[in-house]
């Protein structure tokens, strides 16, 4: 929670909102209600314990503590706690996944370009590297 | 006994009581210092969307909301919505109370009230019981005054009649 707070300003979408459509935003997002839809954001995301979100993400960095249903992407860290749970793809540059957290999908890494491990890159897909524009 | 009275008259003329009331200003200034930054509490129960967020969707739900940044599409709340300075709404609005003080082109429906602020701008239909309109608001359209189904509003209307 914290991580999140420390950015710039966090929207909230709080426990008993339910939102069907997308988010897009140039600043942090918690989210304890219900989220169905897309978020697209630059800045940190935090799915907290209450929330129920069945979106494809787009953000920095990611902490799930709540339900996640749909394809993720994060320029950054992804993080699930132990109460969080991931049913879908990620794509992520490091990813940190406690012990009790729950899974489903399939996992692809960021690897940085110009690395040795550009090279040995070959079971990432070739979408990968055209994203790397940050 | 005899001891407290042997001091008193010690402390009465010498410089030892002033120098023993000094330290003890200090340490109370430090605390009524610490104690407004703990201060600001985040309200948990707030649904908040900041002035760079867009959304573009259905909402709906419980609770309060504050909206400072762009917001396309129905509003279903049942509780306080805030519309901030600066921020703009395009589509139908229900909530119990309505504050607006940015943009709205969409109809505004308020079970309890409605409150216009200088700044707010509204292109729309407005339904409310109650409503108040600050100066400097700008407002294009009709409003219509609804009566509360309330119980609450009825048995007061009754008081004001004896």
């Amino acid at each position: 929670m914290e991580r999140v707070t420390s950015g710039d300003s966090t929207s909230l979408l709080s426990k008993n909102v339910k939102i069907e459509g997308d988010i897009q935003g140039e600043e942090n997002l918690q989210v304890e209600g219900q989220l169905k839809g897309s978020i697209k954001v630059t800045g940190n995301v935090l799915i907290g314990n209450t929330g129920i979100v069945e979106a494809d993400i787009e953000a920095q960095s990611i902490v799930i503590q709540g339900n996640v249903t749909g394809n993720v992407i994060v320029r950054q860290q992804l993080e699930i706690q132990p109460t969080g749970r991931l049913i879908g793809d990620c794509t992520a540059r490091s990813i940190d996944i406690k012990e009790g957290a729950i899974l489903e999908g399939r996992l692809n890494m960021i690897r940085p370009s110009g690395d040795s491990g550009a090279a040995q890159a070959s079971s990432t897909t070739p979408e990968k590297s055209p994203e790397k524009d940050s | 006994m005899a001891l407290f009275q042997k001091k008193q008259p010690e402390q009465k003329p010498g410089q030892k009581p002033v120098s023993r009331a000094e330290p003890k200003p200090e340490p109370k200034t430090e605390v009524k210092k610490a104690a407004p930054a703990q201060a600001p509490s985040p309200q948990r129960d707030t649904t908040f969307f900041t002035k760079k967020l867009k959304i573009t969707g259905n909402l709906s739900g419980e609770g309060n909301l504050i909206i400072q940044g762009v917001f396309d599409g129905e509003f279903d709340l049942r509780g306080q919505l805030k519309i901030a300075q600066g921020a703009r709404v395009k589509g139908n609005v229900k909530a119990h109370d309505i504050s607006v003080n940015g943009n709205v082109e969409g109809n505004l429906t308020a079970s309890e009230k409605v409150h216009l602020d200088s700044t707010a701008k509204i292109n729309g239909r407005i339904t409310t019981p109650k409503i108040s309109v600050s100066e400097g608001a700008v407002f294009d359209g009709e409003i219509k005054m609804s009566r509360a189904t309330t119980p609450s509003s009825s048995a007061s209307s009754t008081v004001a009649k004896k």
